[in-house]
């Protein structure tokens, strides 16, 4: 009896380490935050220029709201006029960028006439610009800084309020967080 | 003559198989030993978008994207510890399917054993003790010297001058 309080240590000590090891299972968002956004420079697809590349983006100055969508995507619709109406009030601040996964340009062009999206879209049929942001699924959002560092990861549908909320965070120059 | 008739006709099909084998990576690009390598990566690596399931077992998009990323990867010389860090950068510890035997990662594979040991060895003392509770009472009883010859003696002289008892 005397290993019973030993044992009760043990089994402590062992919930501990599987509650403490997994930390960023509940919190993906958090895995990108303040790193260098991984650099990408995908096909235009409602452009003029045939390529937008992240470098080309941050040169300017301003930060940039990459957002991962796709045209089979149904939460994506419900994000889809928030983020135009976003680029409207906010586009000269701040790049808006959509990014096209696993999709085909026609239709991210039919979803994108559709819901009135004219911030720039660039496609990734791939997929790996997704893999390189550590993407969990669609929609998915990701805000950089101006110099080049990963703000804010919004897993999930973002809505206008929560856009102007963090880019004016990202502006400001205030702290970094998760979702 | 008939002995050579069989080495023959092995080694006809051993070439015929050869081909074969070849073919079974040529679609990927891979040798048998890269294959196997990618193999066991996509067993350590979790698809991203799935349910405790590894890239080996799932067949979604993203997980099919990763296993071509990999098999480049490995096409470009890169080792298996370079190709799982690149993927724990992105996504973080919780792609891999097993914890990281580090840091705490360790305790979480040292602490079963140790609770199984513990458990054993708490269960084998419970079980000693109980098999040797029967020896003590033994023991209790062994502690009791038999009279001696005097004592004996005197027993009886008692017994017969008391006379036996009445029934």
């Amino acid at each position: 009896m005397r290993w019973f309080p030993l044992l009760l240590g043990l089994v402590a000590i062992s919930i501990w380490a599987f509650a403490t090891t997994k930390p960023r299972q509940q919190n993906p968002d958090s895995v990108m935050v303040g790193r260098s956004a991984p650099v990408f420079d995908l096909t235009a697809i409602n452009r003029s220029e045939e390529h937008i590349s992240l470098e080309s983006l941050l040169a300017t100055g301003k930060p940039v709201v990459l957002n991962f969508w796709a045209s089979w995507c149904t939460a994506c619709k419900d994000e889809a006029e928030d983020l135009q109406r976003f680029y409207e009030a906010h586009g000269d601040r701040v790049h808006l960028v959509g990014v096209a996964i696993q999709d085909r340009e026609k239709d991210a062009l039919r979803f994108a006439r559709r819901f009135g999206m004219e911030y720039p879209l660039v496609i990734d049929p791939s997929g790996t610009t997704g893999i390189d942001y550590g993407m969990l699924g669609v929609p998915e959002t990701f805000l950089i800084r101006s110099d080049g560092r990963v703000a804010k990861r919004i897993i999930g549908v973002v809505d206008y309020r929560q856009l102007v909320h963090e880019t004016e965070r990202i502006l400001s120059g205030a702290g970094e967080g998760g979702a | 003559m008939r002995r050579r008739a069989v080495a023959v006709a092995v080694t006809l099909m051993a070439g015929a198989l050869f081909p074969l084998s070849a073919a079974a990576v040529e679609g990927t690009g891979l040798s048998m030993a890269e294959e196997q390598r990618a193999a066991h990566l996509f067993e350590q690596l979790k698809c991203p978008v799935c349910k405790n399931q590894s890239l080996a077992s799932s067949t979604s998009y993203i997980a099919e994207q990763m296993k071509r990323q990999i098999r480049d990867k490995i096409r470009e010389g890169q080792t298996n510890e370079e190709i799982i860090s690149f993927y724990v950068d992105r996504y973080g510890e919780w792609i891999l399917t097993r914890p990281p035997a580090s840091g705490r990662g360790l305790l979480v594979w040292l602490l079963p054993g140790a609770l199984v040991l513990g458990a054993g060895g708490w269960l084998l003392l419970v079980l000693r003790r109980w098999s040797r509770a029967p020896d003590r009472e033994q023991q209790v009883g062994s502690d009791v010297e038999p009279p001696s010859s005097q004592e004996q003696a005197a027993i009886r002289r008692l017994v017969r001058e008391e006379g036996p008892e009445d029934v």
